[in-house]
């Protein structure tokens, strides 16, 4: 596949409750990599093979929840295509200057259908994954592989009224595939999965009247052993876990667990190779245990009811 | 020889002869989710959420931070607060609010109400 267009989820910007303990769950035990603090207090996080300077932002505030999401194109010509695009759908397009966002080339901030605040860019500083370019081996040094062996920030879910739109939206401007929905007994989408990637999802939309919420956000590790070394730390340090299990809708295996903060992280490993001309997945509510949780067939009552 | 005690706390629930014991430093949520969880919701165990929000009826505790959505600080002097931040420092009678949404099959309409 030639990924042009939007390349990937690139940034998250985290509401948090108490900064130092944030700090510790996402540098210290998940093992980001802590990159700056800026002026504003807010602190950057980048996981180590990420190229670029940071993915997660995490700003002290008297609630929890999502500031933003944002994602990254090819290049600058390709901001200025989705913006038509955007403004052509019906939604209020504003221009951010380079630099403005930290580390950050231009942005277009717009809010989403579901009431989310999402930004596109093409230019972040590119800090590398330590292993540098040229003949650049396999393994960073010790160390940098660290706390969940994270690999990078690779998607999130998110709940808000008109879901339908973003889907709309992110098929038809920014060229996403509809990938897998989970639908009520008359066929309405109320979970939808969408991919600009190989991997069967690069952001996920829930219907849920109260707008702009955060379902969780997602970071890829390696393989299964790190998933279990994840896990067990997840257990040894007492962070609440939702669930351990693999889902049906993306096929992945899951650890759900919470920020202490309240914001829901998951950390997954598997899933299958999506190509464009894979054929969109359905499931039905009434089998929600199967494409929740696979394995335990136990969908929490928490997992679709409560959010931040 | 030291006799263990086997509770610190009594913990009572409002208009409901449903009493059970804690100990010092475990949340009222932590103490009610393993018996209890007809009465109160768990979500994220980290005062974000708000799901096991209750008030405190009597009795004095302890609060962590909690998101002033779901609790504000004109509440928390009424005694509101999310179970999971709060820790008992005496005897506590509790009032669990239910701010739990319907279960998720009557929420999404695939299981008769």
């Amino acid at each position: 596949m030639s990924v042009r267009g939007v390349l990937r989820l690139g940034e998250m910007q985290i509401r948090v409750l108490d900064m130092a303990a944030a700090k510790q769950h996402y540098g210290t035990r998940m093992g980001l990599h802590e990159m700056m603090t800026d002026d504003d207090g807010l602190v950057y996080y980048k996981a180590w093979a990420e190229q670029d300077h940071h993915s997660i932002v995490l700003r002290e505030s008297d609630s929890s929840g999502l500031d933003h999401l944002a994602f990254k194109v090819y290049n600058d010509a390709t901001l200025d295509e989705l913006e038509k695009g955007i403004i052509d759908f019906g939604i209020a397009v504003e221009k951010i200057e380079a630099g403005i966002y930290p580390k950050s080339g231009r942005r277009l901030k717009f809010t989403l259908p579901t009431g989310h605040e999402m930004h596109l860019y093409a230019e972040k500083v590119q800090v590398g994954n330590s292993m540098g370019t040229l003949n650049p081996g396999v393994l960073p040094d010790e160390g940098i592989v660290r706390g969940f062996r994270i690999n990078g920030l690779d998607h999130c879910f998110i709940v808000g009224p008109n879901a339908k739109q973003n889907l709309k939206l992110f098929t038809e401007v920014f060229d996403f595939n509809f990938t897998e929905r989970v639908c009520d007994p008359d066929g309405n989408e109320l979970l939808m999965f969408v991919s600009c990637s190989s991997r069967a999802h690069d952001i996920a939309f829930g219907e849920n009247p109260e707008p702009g919420l955060l379902h969780h956000a997602s970071f890829r590790l390696e393989n299964t052993q790190d998933h279990v070394h994840a896990a067990d730390l997840i257990g040894k340090y007492s962070i609440p876990v939702e669930m351990n299990d693999r889902h049906g809708v993306t096929q992945v295996k899951t650890v759900y667990y919470f920020d202490p903060s309240g914001n829901r992280n998951e950390v997954f490993v598997d899933g299958y190779l999506y190509y464009p001309d894979s054929p969109l997945l359905t499931w039905t509510i009434d089998n929600l245990a199967h494409a929740a949780f696979s394995q335990s067939l136990r969908v929490p009552e928490s997992f679709l009811g409560t959010y931040t | 020889m030291a006799q263990m005690k086997n509770c610190d706390f009594i913990i009572r629930i409002h208009d409901s002869e449903k009493k059970f014991a804690t100990r010092s430093g475990t949340s009222v949520l932590s103490a009610l989710m393993p018996t209890h969880g007809d009465d109160i919701t768990a979500g994220c165990y980290s005062g974000g959420c708000g799901v096991c929000k209750i008030q405190v009826l009597s009795g004095r505790y302890a609060t962590g931070v909690m998101s002033k959505v779901h609790v504000t600080d004109a509440e928390k002097k009424d005694g509101y607060c999310l179970a999971c931040k709060t820790m008992p420092e005496s005897d506590l009678i509790i009032r669990p609010l239910r701010k739990v949404p319907p279960k998720i099959g009557h929420r999404f309409g695939y299981l008769a109400r």
